[in-house]
C-alpha cells in the first residue's frame, strides 16, 4: 500500500470515514504528510462510527498544523472529552464555520469563549441547558450568537424556560434556520402553550426562513410520541411580517405534519387552510390520494370523521403504540383494509408499554365491522391478547395476517440457540399458546375467512417446541371459503388435518408452508404426501424446506393436481441424488394448467438441474407453452443470479409473485382486495 | 464492426482491444482525440506501467460493465461512502493485496475513475475500523514513527 502515489492516496483518504482516516494518518509519515492536506481536514465529522482508538483521535484534534484548517466539525460522539480540552482545543479552530457539538461534555460557558473565538462561524448546534444555574449562561451565550444563521438546538422542557430560550434567541440577529429538538414531560406536555412559545421565537427573528420542530418525550419513556413538524416554510412566501403569529405562517407555508397529538392542536387552528396530513399515516392507495389532498383541520368538527369514514384502504406505521393512534381507528367506519405495523425499538423498554392500552385497541378494532383484510405486524405479545376479543366482532373478515415479531430485535444478535432459549423461552412458549386460542377461536367465529397467515419470528419453531398447532388446525375445516393458508416457523408434526381441510373446504387453492421445525420435517412430510392428492382445488404451492428423501414422491403426487398453475419446492438437503429430479418433467406434461415451477434441489446435482432444465425447455418450444416458467436449481438463489432469474420471468409472474433478490418467496398476493 | 487498437503492456505482450472498450480509458480516449483515429490503426500503444496479467484484469472488468452494469457516475468524491460494490465487483477483487494495489495503479494511470473508486472502496472497507497498528499489520507496513 505504500506504493500507492500520492494522488490515489489522497483519493482514498478523501473518501475514508473521519474515524478511519485519522487512523490512516498515524500509519506511518508519508501518510501523516499527507493528512495535512487542507482538503482532507475541512470536514471533519464523529457522528458516526466509533473511533478505533480514542487517544488518536484527541491527539488528532489538538494538532495545531490541522486546527486552522478545520472548517466543518462535527463532535456529538467524542463524549469523553472533557469541557475544558473541549474548549482549548476548539478554540484554536478559528477558521470553524460549521459546529455541531450537542451531546458532548462542553457547557455553555465554554461554547460561549469557542464561539466568540471562531469569527466565521454561521452554523450551531449544542445541547442547551436552560435549568435554573445555567440561565445566565445560557443568555451569555446567546449574546454571541450574533452571527449565527443556522441553529439547531437540542434540549429539555423548553417551553417551562420558553422566556429564557426567547432572550437567547433575541440574539439571532441573522438566524436563517432554526432546528429544534426538544423532550417534554409525559404526553400532556405538548399542547398549544408550544405553539405560543414558538410565535415568540419567531417573532423575535425576523429573517427566519426554515423551522423544523421535533419534539419527543422525554428519553425515559424512549420512542418519539409527540412531533411537530414544521417543514421548510420557504421564505420565499414568507416576509417577516407573516411571522406576527402561528396562524398567519401556517396560512401561507406548507405545513406538513407526522400524525401525531400535537398536530392536532395546531391544525385546530381554523386559520390554517393548507394542511397536509401526511407522513406515518396512509400509505395505501385509496389513503395516499386523501394525503395529497388539501383537507380541512382535523378532530375539530365532525365533517372530519366523516371524512375519516370514507376512507377504505388505511396502513398505519406506529412505532410507539400511541393511544392515539387507537382512537382514531374507531373514525374509519368504512374501512375495509388495514394494516396496522407496531416496531417498538426494543423489546425491553417496559415504560414505552405503559402507554399501550390493548383495550382502547380492541375497542377501535371491534367497530370496524366492514374489515375485509386485515393484516397485523407487531413486537410483543401484548398485543395478542386483545386481539383475540376484536377478531371475534369482525364479522366480515376474509383475509388476516398475522406477522408477530417476538422479540424479534433481541434474537437477530442472539445467534447460538441455547442461549436464546435461556432468554424468553416462556414468553414465546406463552405467545405460541396464545396463537393456538386465536386461530381456535377464528375458525370458530369467522366462517367467512378465506385468507389465514400465520408467520411468527423464525426464531419461534427453533426454540419451542412445547406448543404444537396440528390439532389446532384440525379446526380449519370449519371454514368452508378457505382458499389460502400460510403456516411458517410453527410447529407442526401432523400433516393430516389437511385431509379434512381437502374435505370440507372446496375452494382450498392456495397452501404456503415454511420453516416448519427441523426435526419434525420428515414426519410432517409423510403425513401430507397421501393427503396431497386430496388437495383438488389446489392451484399453488409453496413448500419450503420439504424433505429431501420423498422429493420425488411428493412430484408424482402433485402430477395428479390438475389445477396447479406455481409450484415452489425447496430441499435444502444435500441428499437428493439425481435420480429424485425425474418426475419434474412429467409433472409438467401432465399438468397443462402449470404456470410456473421453481423447484431447489439440495447442493449436490448441478448436472442433473442443468439438463432437467433443457428437457423443459425442449419440451415448451415442442409443446408452444410458452407461458410456462420454470426454475431448477441446485442450490438457493442468490443476489447475483437473481437479476437472471427476473429476466426469464414473463411479466405477468413478475408482477403477481413475490420476488426479493436475496430470496426468493413464490406465492400470489392474497391481501389484495 | 468496430475497430480495434493494440496496447503494449511492459512485459511486451500486445492486445488487440476493441477502441469502445479501450476508450473507457481517460488515457487512451484523450491519446485518440489528440492522434486522430486513424493514427491508431497503424500504431501500438505502449502502456508501460502496466503488467499484461494486470491489464487483463483491468479489461475484464471494462467489458463487463461495459456489456452489463454501468460503473457509478460520481460527481462527488464525497459519494463514495454510499457507494455499494455489487457483487460482480466483490468477487473480481478478490484478489491478493499486491494484485489489487496493481489494479489501482493501472486504474489511476489508463484514468478509469469507476475502477479506481471500486478498488478504493475494496481498500478503504479493509481499513475501516481498524487501529493505525492494525493497519500497519493488514497492509505490512513499516512505522515511519520513532516513539516520541
Amino acid at each position: 500500500m505504500d506504493n500507492l502515489p500520492n494522488d490515489v492516496l489522497f483519493l482514498l483518504m478523501s473518501w475514508l470515514d473521519t474515524n478511519d482516516f485519522i487512523s490512516l494518518s498515524y500509519v506511518c509519515k508519508r501518510f501523516q504528510s499527507l493528512s495535512y492536506s487542507p482538503l482532507l481536514n475541512r470536514k471533519l465529522d464523529f457522528r458516526s462510527g466509533v473511533p478505533s482508538s480514542t487517544h488518536f483521535v484527541e491527539k488528532f484534534l489538538q494538532d495545531k498544523l490541522r486546527s486552522k484548517l478545520v472548517h466543518d466539525l462535527s463532535i456529538s460522539s467524542l463524549f469523553w472529552i472533557k469541557s475544558k480540552a473541549l474548549k482549548t482545543l476548539l478554540s484554536k479552530m478559528t477558521n470553524l464555520k460549521v459546529l455541531d457539538v450537542h451531546g458532548t461534555l462542553l457547557i455553555q460557558r465554554d461554547l460561549k469563549a469557542v464561539v466568540d473565538a471562531c469569527p466565521y462561524l454561521t452554523h450551531l448546534s449544542w445541547t442547551c441547558n436552560l435549568r435554573k444555574d445555567q440561565q445566565t449562561e445560557a443568555m451569555d451565550l446567546g449574546k454571541s450568537l450574533s452571527k449565527i444563521q443556522v441553529l439547531c438546538v437540542y434540549t429539555y422542557y423548553f417551553v417551562e424556560f420558553i422566556e429564557v430560550f426567547a432572550e437567547l434567541m433575541s440574539g439571532c440577529k441573522e438566524l436563517r434556520s432554526f432546528y429544534l429538538n426538544y423532550a417534554v414531560k409525559g404526553i400532556s406536555g405538548i399542547s398549544l402553550q408550544h405553539v405560543r412559545a414558538m410565535e415568540r421565537i419567531l417573532g423575535v427573528n425576523l429573517k427566519l426562513a426554515v423551522l423544523k420542530v421535533v419534539t419527543c418525550t422525554a428519553t425515559l419513556y424512549s420512542g418519539m410520541l409527540g412531533a411537530i413538524f414544521v417543514d421548510k416554510i420557504i421564505a420565499s412566501c414568507l416576509s417577516s411580517a407573516h411571522f406576527e403569529n402561528s396562524a398567519s405562517f401556517a396560512d401561507r407555508g406548507v405545513f406538513r405534519c407526522l400524525w401525531n397529538e400535537p398536530c392536532t392542536s395546531i391544525l385546530a387552528d381554523e386559520q390554517i387552510r393548507d394542511a397536509c396530513y401526511q407522513g406515518t399515516y396512509g400509505t395505501e392507495t385509496r389513503a395516499a390520494a386523501f394525503c395529497v389532498l388539501s383537507i380541512p383541520p382535523f378532530n375539530r368538527h365532525n365533517e372530519n370523521k366523516e371524512f375519516m369514514g370514507k376512507i377504505l384502504s388505511l396502513c398505519l406505521h406506529n412505532n410507539s403504540e400511541h393511544v392515539y393512534l387507537f382512537q382514531l381507528l374507531s373514525h374509519h367506519t368504512h374501512l375495509e383494509q388495514l394494516r396496522l405495523t407496531s416496531r417498538m425499538q426494543s423489546s425491553s423498554n417496559a415504560p414505552a408499554l405503559l402507554f399501550f392500552d390493548h383495550e382502547l385497541l380492541t375497542n377501535s378494532l371491534c367497530r370496524l365491522t366492514n374489515i375485509i383484510a386485515l393484516e397485523l405486524t407487531f413486537s410483543h405479545s401484548l398485543w395478542l391478547e386483545g386481539m383475540t376479543h376484536a377478531l371475534k366482532c369482525l364479522i366480515s373478515l376474509k383475509r388476516l395476517r398475522i406477522v408477530p415479531c417476538i422479540l424479534v430485535d433481541k434474537f437477530k444478535t442472539v445467534h447460538s440457540e441455547t442461549e436464546a432459549v435461556s432468554f424468553k423461552r416462556p414468553r414465546i412458549e406463552r405467545t405460541l399458546k396464545e396463537y393456538s386460542s386465536l386461530l381456535k377461536d377464528l375458525c370458530e367465529n369467522t366462517p367467512d375467512l378465506e385468507v389465514i397467515e400465520i408467520i411468527p419470528s423464525v426464531h419461534c419453531c427453533s426454540i419451542c417446541s412445547n406448543v404444537e398447532l396440528s390439532f389446532v388446525c384440525r379446526d380449519l375445516a370449519h371454514l368452508r371459503n378457505l382458499r389460502h393458508l400460510t403456516l411458517q416457523n410453527l410447529v407442526l408434526y401432523d400433516a393430516s388435518f389437511f385431509r379434512e381441510v381437502s374435505m370440507s373446504c372446496k375452494k382450498f387453492e392456495s397452501l404456503t408452508l415454511k420453516g416448519i421445525k427441523a426435526t419434525y420435517t420428515e414426519r410432517f412430510a409423510r403425513h401430507l404426501l397421501p393427503v396431497l392428492p386430496q388437495l383438488t382445488a389446489l392451484k399453488h404451492l409453496v413448500w419450503d424446506q420439504g424433505y429431501a428423501k420423498n422429493s420425488s414422491e411428493v412430484i408424482c403426487a402433485l402430477t395428479k393436481l390438475s389445477n396447479l398453475e406455481r409450484v415452489a419446492l425447496i430441499y435444502n438437503s444435500r441428499a437428493v441424488s439425481s435420480e429424485k429430479i425425474g418426475p419434474v418433467l412429467e409433472l409438467i406434461q401432465n399438468n397443462r394448467k402449470l404456470e410456473g415451477l421453481f423447484c431447489v434441489f439440495g447442493k449436490s446435482s448441478e448436472k442433473a438441474c442443468k439438463s432437467c432444465s433443457k428437457a423443459i425447455n425442449e419440451y415448451r418450444k415442442r409443446s408452444g407453452r410458452w407461458n410456462l416458467f420454470s426454475l431448477i436449481q441446485n442450490k438457493y438463489l442468490h443476489n447475483d443470479c437473481g437479476g437472471e432469474y427476473l429476466d426469464l420471468m414473463p411479466f405477468y409472474l413478475y408482477q403477481d409473485w413475490i420476488v426479493q433478490p436475496s430470496k426468493v418467496v413464490l406465492q400470489p398476493d392474497v391481501m389484495k382486495v | 464492426m468496430s475497430k480495434i487498437i493494440k496496447l503494449q503492456t511492459s512485459d511486451g505482450e500486445i492486445f488487440d482491444v476493441d477502441v469502445e472498450v479501450a476508450t473507457c480509458s481517460g488515457l487512451i480516449k484523450t491519446m485518440l482525440e489528440v492522434l486522430g483515429m486513424d493514427e491508431s490503426d497503424k500504431e501500438i500503444v505502449s502502456l508501460p506501467n502496466v503488467s499484461s496479467a494486470i491489464l487483463k484484469k483491468v479489461l475484464e472488468w471494462t467489458k463487463y460493465h461495459k456489456d452489463n452494469a454501468p460503473p457509478p457516475e460520481l460527481d462527488e468524491p464525497t459519494d463514495i461512502s454510499s457507494l455499494e460494490i455489487c457483487s460482480w465487483d466483490y468477487n473480481f477483487l478478490k484478489v491478493d493485496q499486491g494484485t489489487l494495489f496493481e489494479i489501482i495503479l493501472a486504474a489511476n494511470y489508463l484514468d478509469i475513475k469507476g475502477l479506481l473508486v471500486v478498488t478504493c472502496k475494496t481498500v478503504a472497507n479493509m481499513i475501516k475500523g481498524k487501529s493505525p497498528e492494525n493497519i500497519r499489520k493488514t497492509f505490512n507496513i513499516k512505522s515511519g514513527f520513532t516513539p516520541a
